[in-house]
Parts: C-alpha cells; structure tokens; sequence
C-alpha cells in the first residue's frame, strides 16, 4: 500500500487532537546520506543510510510533548500522537496550570526545494573515489608528508510539516561537502594543513575538480611549512582572521550567544546560558561599528536555508549585531513572545525525525566592509600581526564570555608583509572585548559563505547546520600564545 | 513539487519479518557477496529535559535499524535504513553490493571475523526500560522540590534508553547485546553561580534524584558570590566528572598507528614509566560498575586492556590491520573506561588540603595540540578555594591548557571511584594534581 506523507501527517494531527492535544504538529521526514572517505591511496569507508520516520509534537493540559515512531502504519501513527498527549501530560506535573503560548503565525502553506545542478546521488561512486584519491596522491608525492585524508558528504532531507493550525509544507534539501588535508611528519612534531570549500546546499556542482586538484599541492606543502614554523609567540597582536576561520568565530560568540531559548536559561543544564540578555538589545555594544552581523535564512545555497522552520515560520532576514549594537536574536514561536516579540525569526529546527525542534543558529554572516579593502591591502597596513586562516581547536565558557580559538595556518605579519608560517597559535579574549577590537572587514570581493555541519546542541544531542559568511578582518590587540608554555614545557620535559 | 508516497510496508508482511534475526538471516541468505556482516540496533529513548523549575522538553522515540557490510575480494562498502520490510533489506543488501562493487581494492581490507565468545553482560534492567512518563515527571519534580524549598532553580535532563543491538555475519558470527542506561544531571542556579551534580546507572530505581538535587544546592549555595583569582598553577582536587571528560581525550589519544606513525605524543612511549605509580586506567565491557560494549571491530568482541598499569603505558589501542602488519595484539578500541580507586572519600581529601582549588566539572574540553595532547576547557559549576581542608568561597572560573600527561604525572591522591562519562562510560575517583595549570579567567 502507497501512502502519501501528506495524508499520514494529517492522520496525525487527527490523532493528537482525538487524545486530547490543543496544538500539535507533525513532521514526517526521510533522510539520506552518503559519505566517502580515503585515507592515503585508499578508500578506507564508503557508507550510504537511508532513514523515514514521523515525529508528533503537542501542547496538552498547558505542556509540551514529543513522540518519534518509524512505524508509518495507520496504527502506528496514532499510537505515535497518543504517546506524544501521554508525555505532555506527564510534563504538566510538574507545571500545574502552566501554558505555552505560541507567537502568531499565518499558516505555512508551501513548497522548497534547494537549488541543484547536478544530483550528488547520482555521481558514480568511481568518480567520487577517483578524484578523491588523485588529490591524495598529488599530496603523497610532497617529501615529508606522511597521511592525507579526504572526504565528500551528501545528505538530502525530504519533509513534510503539518500542524493543527493548518500548516502543510514540504521541502527537499541537498547539502554537499567536499574537503582534504595532509599531515607533515618530522622529529617529534606532527603538523597538518586543510583544504574546505564552502559547504553548501546546493549539488554535486559545488565538488569543483580542478580547484580541488589545483589546491593538492599547496595543502601538502604548507603542511610541511607548518612543521618547520617558528612557534607562537606570546603577548598582544593584531590579528587578521580569513573567511573560514571567521565562520567559527561568529559561530561560537555570536551565534550561539543570541540563541533566546539559552538566553532565557533553558539550555543551562548542558549548553549554558548567555551574557547577551534581553534588556541589552538596542543598547549593548556588542562590538566596534564596523561589525555588522545578519542573519539570513533566505541566503541562496546557506545551509540553515529550508524554505520554513519546524515551527512552520519562513525563512526570514534580520540585524542580530547592527554598527556593533546587539540587535536581535534567534527564535522559535515558543519563546519569542517571552521577550514581547509578537513573531519568530523562524529558527526552530530538529535535526531528525526523532529529535523535537529547538531553537538554531541561522545562516549568520559578519557583512562586508563598506569601504574598498582588499586582504593584501589590509595585511600592508598591519604592522605586527597573524594571519590566521582555516577552523583548528574552539573553546568557550558557558557564557560565551570566554574564549581560545586556535587555527589551520598561521602567517607572521611584519611591517605590512607575510614573513612566514608560525604554529601552535591561540588566542583568547572575551566575546564583547574581541568585537570591540575589530577595526576593518575587507569588502564583498573577500566574502565567503562558509560555514558548519556539526553544530551540537540540545540533550538529547541535536547536530545542525549554518552558513558563516565572512570577509577577512582584524582586530587589534589580542591576547595569544596562551597555550604556548604549556605546550613548550611537555616538549621540554619529554612525556 | 510532486506529491509524494512512502512505501507502507508493514500491512503486507508476515509476522515473521518484525523479528530482526529472521530479516538478518534472509539477508545473510540472499547476499551473494564475498562476505556479509548484518547488524540490527534498536533505541527506547525517553528525554526529558527541564529547565527554572519545570519540564521545558519530553520526549519518547524509539529507532531502529540494519546495516549491511558487504565484500567482493578487497571492496567493500555499508548501507544503513530503517525499513524492516522484507523488501527493505532486500533493497538494502542490493545497495551495499552495488557500492561495494564500485569502490576501489583496500590495499588494508580486512577479513570478517568468524564466531566470537563474548563477555558477559549484566547490563539491562525493565526498571530503565519500561519506566513510565509520570513515573519520570514525578522524579524530576522531587528534584526540582529540593531548588524550590531552597530558593533556587534547578536546570537539567533524566534520560532513560534500552538498547538493543544484534550482530550476525556469514563467518558464524553471531551476538546480541541489551542494554540499558538512565542518566540524571541537574544543575542549581543560585543569585550569581552554580552547582551541579549527576547519577547514571543502568537502573534507574536506583538514582535519588532528590540526593542529586541536593548536592547540586549546596554547591551553588558555596558557590555564592564568586571571587576571582589570578590564572596560574594551582594544586586542585578533580571530582570524577572532571576526570573522567580529561580521561576520556587521554583514551582517544592511545591510537597505536599514530604513534607508530609519528603523529602522536605516545611515540615511542609504550612501555615506559610516564605516570604516577597510582595511576591504572583499564578497560573492561563486562564490568558492571559501568558497563561498556561487547562488540568491537567488525563485530569482535570486546578484551579487557590495561592501557595504563602503575604509571606505565603498557598497550595502545591496535586495529586488527596495524595489529596484523605490525605483528602485535589486537586491542580494538575502548568502550569504557575504569581508574583503579582508592580508600579516600572526597571530603578526607578535601580536609587534607592545605591550599588549593576544587573542581567540580569542566566544559567545553577540546585539543590543543595533538604531539603533547595540550588540552583547553573551562571549569564550571561549581569552582571552590579550598584552605585549610575547608571550602572557603566560589572562585570565578578559569580556562585550563594542560595535559592528560601532566595531569597523570602530577597525581598525589586517588579517591573513590564513581560511575560518570559524558563522553566516555567511566568508573573513576577523584583525583588531586599538583601544579594545574589555568591560563585565563571569565567573569563569572
């Protein structure tokens, strides 16, 4: 028997609202993923998953409940949607009297589909492997280079949303990623080096082969320089920050930090909460006025772009960060109106079938500068600096107050040059002091869409994704070397 | 946007093909492949989550899937779905060769293992699996009664999963494994700072959330008003949970091709004294003070390792390749974790402190550097100056760059162990590190 997901989300929406529920929603969703992966000359994992299920959210007796079944039966259904008025009820123990009120919402009545040229799904297996493995043998044939590993993902989302409310929509999402690196190999160190084009939800058309084969050769020797770099040093440096390495920046002390659901202590068991509270917004300088940070769910290509949220709310543009005042946040329909917002900006999102929607990181990107600046004209107007290119080790206090981001490539800057590679750089400052040091963003000619597949949050674990774009920028005066007398004082001693 | 139908499959089967061994076994039939390996998992998950004194999230899924491992000679691939039709894995099996067919020789393809002895598992109880949503509500609310008499709000989840999870192979494997595990964490939010405190087990009659809300409550109650401290060098007291989120990166690092290969710190190091002579980390699936996997590589069962025994790192973890081609013993990889205790309580090994810090829990733990497994992450929750064998206030916390291999070195004490491991199953005590290094302060 054929059935369509429209008609087994409606079926559930019914069952809910028989057992009792006030609201409730339904999201049925099929996943599938197919990842390659080599390892020096070899493939060394090619794995394909296939997945459908349907989750059940409801509002009854004044709480939330959550139910996830792959039992697509008519019985099965309805068994899902009591089971979800079963646990919201059990939720109200703990509430008496309690009640969720959802911003308003026009039901979402639409279809998306993200662009693609060329279906990934498709592409032979014996093309993926073979271009993978021409990148790690141009990397092999590089003199000291011991491991390369590369990897090409592919994953398509296909989902139908209703709700008692009248939203039925559906969407078709196709994220592709394609990424390489070489591991150097001297006495008693190790070093790599990274290549990552923008992650996208777009097809196969993002792999570009010649720029990947181009790339190979580069990668590996830097990673030989890296080995051979002058270490860290310590104390204050201007830093310039390219696009890739920007995405996790802004990821992490801002993108995170304007999330309202942890603003308002409901992620604080795991996640943390936020310095960025409400009454700062209008008024709290989040960073110098050259810092512009937007979020936009409608970006062509961004990986958070879905047409709508789990909540049924499009996708939508806003200031989070505007001329450096803190603008705005990420929401969902639940806790919007707990600030006085009378609608979501749309970031209530579920990785899965199986995981409830929580609120998101959306596509969020440090705009442009709006005067002429290209990156060699920024670095000629640095007079001691590191350049710090690609994402390397990240870490933020549960505030997000806190931080040491390290990096993929390190470049010493003197008097306006590029002098040469250094390594094991950290740096480490608190988020409102670092955006306040930021003194120049090149312009949109520099800008790049990077951004992040593996963003964990929620408990249970939720893995989601979101666009960073960045042009590069500098901030003055940052403290680094943090890491470097630790490190130095194992080498030294031996262990 | 076409309209578009899922396959119903369920309606038109046989009884027979909701049981995974009957679908495994068709598959091991049908497959024409060099070598098939099938694996059936299973989750019961109940997720609860609460957030300023009530429940904020509630959730019941319940998952399952086969993976099918295929070879022709030397190519091999998986696929994964969770259509349990008989035409579903038939589908599945016919994916797996296709990909299979279509990938290059691994020059490091490995053989599936033949029948295997498992360790014995005591690991399942129905109290986790079959607890009920008010039965887990009503758990919550006496923790969260415990903040509320107090004056403070609690934050944290109660998760209960039974999983399930069987092997089969066209070697003669065959294995089954159930499992079960309920996890409670809660976190106290007093004026300005915080406490926490977890219970995990596999049953779940046994964690009294209303004892775990209270250590949550003194901690943030000590925790008041925070002061700061320069960063620098401290002599510290790690609770286990801040052990054993250190340890586990420490596991992870103990990969013997790279450091055969030169890309890790531990090259060159097997078999030599690095640590202090009470330092004994092991792993064993079969233990019940945290039960791990019996299923390792391709479905081998799981040895107990010692990795380190009296300070001397005595095994790294070996695939069956490297394990092979390098001429030494299989290994696999860890599942769980256990440090050797000792007879000190935590508050003995507070009182014997003269000067230094208590740490309740780290955050946000990541690698530095892989060559001297540099370490950065933040303390939180509960961060305390302790002199004179007494807490004497909250200190705000700091970020830490350290080493497991300092950290191991510079251990003086060893406490009681208990059951912890947000990333890694463990079974350790706290432990007292001379000369932990702080890097940098936060403001709270």
């Amino acid at each position: 028997m054929m059935r369509p997901m429209k008609d087994l989300a409606l079926h559930a929406l019914d069952a809910a609202r028989a057992a009792g529920a006030t609201y409730a929603d339904a999201r049925l969703a099929r996943y599938r993923r197919r990842d390659i992966r080599t390892q020096d000359k070899r493939v060394n994992s090619l794995t394909d998953s296939e997945d459908i299920g349907l989750g059940v959210r409801v509002v009854a007796d004044g709480s939330w409940g959550f139910a996830g079944s792959a039992d697509l039966t008519n019985e099965g259904v309805e068994a899902c949607a009591r089971e979800a008025v079963a646990v919201a009820r059990a939720s109200a123990l703990t509430r008496p009297g309690g009640k969720i009120t959802l911003a308003p919402e026009k039901a979402q009545v639409s279809s998306f589909v993200s662009p693609r040229e060329i279906d990934p799904f498709k592409i032979p297996v014996e093309r993926k492997a073979d271009l993978l493995l021409r990148v790690a043998e141009r990397m092999l044939s590089v003199a000291k280079i011991r491991k390369t590993y590369g990897a090409m993902s592919f994953r398509g989302v296909h989902k139908v949303l209703a709700s008692t409310e009248g939203t039925l929509a559906e969407s078709d999402v196709i994220t592709s990623q394609v990424g390489y690196g070489a591991t150097a190999v001297g006495k008693n160190d190790a070093k790599s080096r990274n290549y990552e084009p923008p992650p996208q939800t777009r097809g196969y058309e993002i792999v570009r082969e010649e720029d990947l084969l181009a790339n190979a050769q580069r990668v590996a020797e830097q990673a030989v320089e890296h080995l051979q770099a002058k270490p860290c040093p310590v104390g204050k440096r201007d830093l310039i920050l390219d696009p890739l390495h920007l995405a996790l920046t802004i990821h992490e002390s801002v993108g995170h930090a304007t999330e309202l659901d942890r603003v308002l202590g409901m992620e604080e068991s795991l996640a943390g909460r936020s310095f960025a509270t409400p009454e700062k917004i209008g008024n709290f300088r989040y960073g110098s006025p050259v810092v512009n940070l937007v979020a936009d769910n409608t970006l062509e290509g961004g990986l958070a772009t879905g047409g709508f949220d789990d909540d049924g709310v499009a996708g939508q543009r806003w200031d989070i960060v505007e001329e450096g005042i803190l603008r705005g946040y990420s929401t969902s329909r639940e806790v919007a109106p707990v600030i006085g917002q009378d609608r979501s900006t749309g970031g209530n999102r579920a990785d899965h079938w199986s995981s409830i929607p929580i609120v998101r990181i959306p596509n969020l990107s440090l705009m442009p500068g709006r005067r002429r600046l290209t990156l060699q004209e920024l670095i000629a107007d640095t007079k001691e600096g590191i350049y710090i290119e690609g994402m390397g080790s990240f870490s933020i206090d549960q505030m997000r107050l806190n931080f040491q981001f390290g990096g993929d490539a390190f470049w010493e800057i003197k008097d306006g040059r590029i002098t040469g590679m250094l390594k094991d750089v950290t740096y480490q400052s608190i988020t409102p002091r670092f955006w306040a040091s930021c003194d120049a963003v090149c312009d949109e000619r520099a800008w790049v869409p990077n951004g992040v597949l593996n963003c964990g949050k929620g408990d249970p674990m939720q893995i989601s994704q979101m666009t960073h774009g960045a042009a590069p920028a500098r901030f003055r005066q940052v403290d680094v070397g943090g890491a470097s007398e630790t490190m130095k004082s194992y080498r030294a001693g031996g262990i | 946007m076409p309209s578009t139908t899922i396959h119903n499959p369920t309606s038109q089967l046989p009884k027979r093909a909701a049981d995974p061994r009957w679908l495994m076994d068709r598959i091991l039939d049908r497959s024409r492949a060099d070598a098939t390996a099938v694996r059936f998992d299973a989750i019961s998950k109940a997720s609860s989550r609460f957030a300023n004194n009530e429940i904020t999230q509630n959730i019941v899924e319940r998952k399952r899937n086969l993976t099918v491992r295929v070879s022709f000679g030397r190519r091999s691939a998986s696929a994964t779905a969770n259509d349990l039709s008989d035409a579903g894995a038939e589908a599945l099996l016919s994916r797996a060769c296709d990909l299979a067919r279509a990938t290059p020789e691994d020059s490091e393809y490995v053989e599936e293992p033949g029948a295997q002895k498992f360790p014995p598992m005591s690991c399942h109880a129905l109290s986790t699996a079959q607890i009920s949503p008010p039965d887990k509500a009503r758990a919550i609310l006496k923790g969260i009664e415990v903040a509320r008499a107090e004056g403070l709000t609690l934050a944290g989840s109660h998760h209960t999963t039974d999983f399930e999870t069987i092997l089969a192979n066209s070697k003669g494997l065959t294995g089954a494994c159930r499992r079960t595990e309920a996890v409670y964490s809660n976190t106290a939010m007093s004026e300005d700072a915080s406490g926490w405190a977890e219970a995990i087990d596999t049953d779940v009659s046994r964690i009294d959330t209303a004892a775990r809300a209270r250590v949550a409550c003194e901690k943030a109650k000590a925790a008041l008003h925070p002061r700061p401290l320069p960063p620098g060098k401290y002599d510290v007291i790690l609770e286990p949970a801040a052990v054993g989120e250190i340890l586990a990166y420490f596991l992870w690092s103990l990969d013997a091709r790279a450091a055969d290969e030169g890309r890790s710190w531990a090259a060159g190091k097997k078999g030599r004294k690095l640590f202090a002579d009470g330092v004994t980390l092991r792993s064993d699936a079969a233990d019940p003070c945290v039960p791990g996997s019996p299923f390792n590589e391709g479905g081998m069962a799981t040895p107990a390792v010692t990795w380190v025994d009296r300070g001397t790192l005595s095994n790294l973890c070996t695939s069956r390749y490297w394990a092979r081609k390098q001429k030494t013993e299989w290994t696999g990889a860890p599942t769980n974790l256990l440090m050797a205790e000792g007879n000190t309580t935590l508050d003995q090994m507070i009182r014997g402190m003269d000067r230094g810090l208590l740490v309740t829990r780290f955050w946000y733990i990541r690698h530095v550097d892989p060559m001297t497994l540099t370490l950065t992450g933040m303390t939180r929750d509960g961060l305390f100056w302790v002199e004179k064998g007494k807490i004497a206030h909250g200190v705000k916390n700091f970020r830490f760059n350290e080493s497991p291999l300092g950290m191991l070195e510079r251990t003086v004490q060893v406490g009681r162990a208990v059951r912890t491991g947000e990333y890694m199953p463990s079974f350790v005590p706290p432990v007292r590190v001379e000369g932990f290094n702080f890097a940098s302060a936060t403001e709270f």
